[in-house]
């Protein structure tokens, strides 16, 4: 299989070929493994390659397609998870030096469904330490380079699932999501990356950042394999005390439909205050793009939304502070200076503060909702910014000095205060030839909504079918 | 978080508060820390410049 053919595959497209057998599990996993060990070297999306682990799921998946069991849109499909989600018998180091021998006995729910579905694991992917940050700058496992243009960030938390799945390191990826850690690497690597509805994905096993804003969710070339993925990891899951035990809708089935009647919110403040003009000039075609395809465009203001930043990193800090609080105590030299920092400073955190914190995360769950009652679906910027060069702290925008930590999850972060699904798709490049992501913000429990959108926009253009390391049209 | 800034806190009262909170810490990074801790002060006070009265504690709430 040559690269390039590995380049232009989906789940959809490796799915049919694998189903009527054109396609052998078996060559299309040692086709994945063989371009990771040439690009991830410069890359660094992985911290650990199961390539023997690979290799007996994709020869059972062989084994079963021979004798026609076939066990759904996963099987044989080679993907990654992010190093935050347990493996039974594979090393999970969550990106940490605290955590680099640790080999869990029993899987998350997500890795379990995923492997019963077929699904064949290439390995576990990069991000930042614990989780905690937005630029994949791993100081234990290697700096993760954005496949667009290295020398850049991917993005992160979950940077190396949103690299890998853009260079074609593998299908899919499992990312999580505290502040925007599945959309922002999403956005800057030119991928779609969905963030479920809080208790649509159990998240036993998944290591924590912020126990009441972590999300998992699939990272993916298109908007429809991320519906396959988010169907196979989906519903509830009893070892997770939040999980939601509604019944999970047919996601793939709700693609089909146009977007005629959908009424999608265009907010007139906050949210294009601080981006990038460049970013802006996409993000409005790609309005204009949804409105041609037969959306009803609505202006609305979300009151209270300029809070969203304060109140996602005191609540997540201080919810972070508390899970590490043993370590920090007992092993502070072991965590990376940026992580290590935050995470000191948040164990001064007050209960108070933290209340204040989720009383103002209640207020601004009451003006979403409010929001919701006017629009089906609300789009903006998935970051302010495409993405910046290593090392790089601060940025500016219109001439204010922000920081990119705040500037990546300003947006992001008001789903996760929500709980509410929200899609990043790609929807153009800066002229530096870095993506930008359009973000898709939709009511509770109503995924199939935001990922119909998304597949419908994707649908009317081509910029989820540029690959990096190929020339690719500018803006 | 943006860089931290000279803080008007000073090194002995960082290392107080450090130790207070169980941080193992030494007088070589209390200045660090005492940036920190004044940045991540700041950031709690814009919040309580808003008005929460009209809220109760509902992030327990579950989604369904």
């Amino acid at each position: 299989m040559t690269d390039d053919e590995l380049s232009s595959l989906t789940i959809a497209s490796a799915g049919r070929l694998l189903r009527t057998r054109a396609l052998s599990p078996v060559e299309l996993t040692e086709a994945y493994l063989a371009r990771i060990a040439r690009l991830d070297p410069t890359l660094r999306a992985f911290i650990t390659v199961t390539g023997d682990l690979a290799g007996q799921q994709a020869r059972r998946a062989e084994r079963e397609l021979a004798r026609r069991k076939w066990r759904g849109p996963l099987h044989g499909i080679p993907l990654t998870l992010k190093d935050l989600y347990c493996t039974a018998g594979v090393r999970t180091t969550a990106g940490s030096r605290i955590l680099a021998d640790f080999v869990p006995a029993a899987s998350a729910t997500a890795t379990e469904r995923l492997l019963a579905s077929g699904a064949v694991l290439l390995g576990k992917t990069n991000l930042h330490e614990f989780a905690a940050g937005v630029t994949t700058d791993n100081p234990h496992w290697g700096t993760c380079q954005n496949p667009w243009k290295l020398g850049y960030i991917p993005g992160g938390s979950s940077g190396g699932s949103a690299a890998a799945v853009a260079a074609s390191l593998g299908l899919a990826s499992l990312g999580s999501d505290t502040g925007g850690s599945i959309r922002i690497p999403a956005a800057f690597c030119g991928i779609v990356g969905h963030k479920p509805t809080y208790g649509l994905v159990p998240r036993h096993g998944i290591l924590p950042e912020s126990w009441s804003l972590d999300h998992g969710g699939p990272m993916t070339r298109t908007a429809a394999d991320a519906a396959v993925v988010l169907q196979a990891i989906a519903g509830h899951d009893p070892r997770d005390p939040s999980s939601s035990r509604r019944r999970v809708p047919a996601f793939a089935r709700a693609l089909r439909a146009d977007l005629k009647g959908v009424r999608v919110g265009v907010p007139q403040n906050y949210y294009f205050d601080l981006v990038e003009p460049e970013v802006e000039r996409a993000v409005r075609r790609a309005i204009e793009a949804l409105g041609a395809l037969g959306a009803r465009l609505v202006e609305v203001r979300v009151p209270g939304v300029e809070a969203a930043l304060d109140t996602c990193f005191v609540v997540a800090w201080a919810e972070a502070a508390h899970y590490h609080r043993p370590w920090l105590s007992t092993r502070a030299s072991d965590y990376g200076p940026d992580v290590r920092a935050l995470l000191q400073g948040a164990l001064l955190y007050l209960a108070s503060d933290y209340l204040q914190g989720q009383r103002v995360r209640a207020l601004i769950r009451q003006s979403l909702r409010g929001v919701f009652e006017q629009v089906d679906v609300l789009v903006s910027p998935t970051v302010p910014l495409a993405a910046t060069p290593i090392g790089q702290l601060e940025t500016a925008i219109g001439g204010r000095n922000v920081s990119v930590l705040d500037v990546g999850a300003r947006l992001t972060c008001v789903a996760n205060l929500t709980g509410e699904p929200a899609c990043s798709v790609p929807c153009g490049f800066t002229r530096a030839g870095l993506p930008i992501g359009l973000m898709i913000h939709g009511r509770p429990f109503e995924d199939a909504t935001v990922l119909r959108v998304a597949h419908a926009y994707e649908q009317a253009n081509e910029w989820c079918a540029q690959r990096p390391f190929e020339d690719h049209p500018r803006q | 978080m943006t860089s931290p800034k000279p803080s008007a806190l000073t090194s002995e009262t960082a290392l107080t508060l450090a130790r207070w909170a169980g941080l193992a810490t030494t007088v070589e990074t209390a200045p660090e820390l005492a940036a920190i801790f004044e940045a991540f002060h700041e950031r709690v006070q814009r919040l309580y410049a808003i008005d929460v009265e009209s809220v109760e504690f509902d992030f327990l709430q579950p989604m369904d």
